[in-house]
């Protein structure tokens, strides 16, 4: 099964995943912010062989080395909602995970109210640690990730922990 | 008694804490009206590292302070909690003053606290966390903050 990924925060789902029959609590809604009525998504292989190189792409955008809080879903759930997903290039330094880039378009409001009620349900929440972070992080710049690509705080931070 | 060749170190002004106090409730009145992300920096995020950077433990002191009497919102607290491990630390007492507040927070009934709580002691990377973070986890009744604690107890183990 082809799985889909949006970046989150796990802690406003908290609510929403804890006590499914109340009705949808508004935090989720915060990490489904649009442009142009598009949702940027990053697509993952059934065997998740490419997850760890997506976690790479978002965390290279990152102004610091943070955690990197994920919601996975399968991606046939999209057609269910009848939603549409096109390929767009992903926007990250770490070119061997842009292909992966997704969109969902033309959502209307309702259509997310949908896809967050599907996520509180059916999506898979994973998160990666700080540490972790940092690791891939290290690894990505190791195989040919340009650190000037990179902030100076993460440079440092990584340097710092001796990963550099 | 021979005299000490060292010079003492300077004591912080009895106003410090204060002045301390100040700094953060302004940034935090501020931050109303931020939006968080994970690893994007804010007014917050940055005045809180400089803050923790510079003044060291009596910054934990203010932090602490204020969370004791209140007057810290939850969401705000939560995202100052993580920086109280990511920033460096001056020496032991300054290092043991955050460890145990991140400890004390991971009882506070609000779980952005205890989420901030935990991800600030992923950051402090300290092993003598790990029976707290365990302890909780088996009370916790959210359980995507209990994956958390249980997530972070396990890296600080390894």
């Amino acid at each position: 099964v082809t799985l889909l990924l949006r970046k989150v925060q796990h802690k406003r789902w908290y609510a929403a995943t804890t006590t499914l029959d109340n009705p949808l609590p508004a935090d989720p809604l915060a990490d489904l912010n649009t442009k142009d009525n598009a949702l940027s998504l990053w697509e993952i292989f059934d065997d998740r062989s490419n997850l760890t190189q997506v976690v790479t792409a978002m965390a290279a955008t990152m102004q610091y080395v943070s955690n990197v809080d994920i919601v996975l879903f399968d991606k046939r759930l999209v057609s269910r909602l009848g939603l549409q997903i096109d390929m767009t290039q992903g926007r990250t330094p770490y070119a061997p995970a842009v292909a992966y880039h997704r969109d969902i378009v033309r959502l209307t409001a309702q259509a997310l109210l949908n896809l967050a009620e599907t996520l509180r349900r059916e999506g898979d929440f994973v998160e990666f640690t700080e540490k972790q972070v940092a690791r891939l992080l290290a690894q990505a710049i190791a195989s040919g990730l340009r650190t000037d690509e990179l902030t100076d705080k993460v440079v440092k931070h990584l340097s710092d922990k001796g990963l550099l | 008694m021979p005299e000490s060749t060292s010079s003492p170190k300077p004591a912080a002004p009895d106003f410090l804490p204060t002045l301390l106090q100040t700094q953060i409730q302004r940034l935090a009145r501020f931050s109303d009206e931020e939006t968080f992300e994970d690893g994007i920096e804010t007014e917050l995020s940055r005045g809180v590292s400089y803050l923790l950077e510079r003044y060291a433990t009596p910054a934990v002191q203010a932090i602490s302070d204020l969370y004791l009497a209140g007057l810290l919102n939850p969401v705000i607290l939560s995202e100052i909690l993580p920086w109280l491990g990511r920033t460096q630390q001056s020496d032991t007492m300054d290092r043991d003053s955050r460890f145990w507040l991140l400890v004390y927070c991971l009882r506070d009934p609000h779980p952005f606290v205890r989420s901030g709580a935990a991800l600030g002691l992923a950051a402090l990377d300290d092993p003598r966390a790990v029976p707290y973070l365990l302890r909780e986890a088996q009370t916790e009744r959210i359980p995507l903050l209990r994956e958390r604690l249980i997530n972070v107890a396990e890296e600080l183990s390894l």
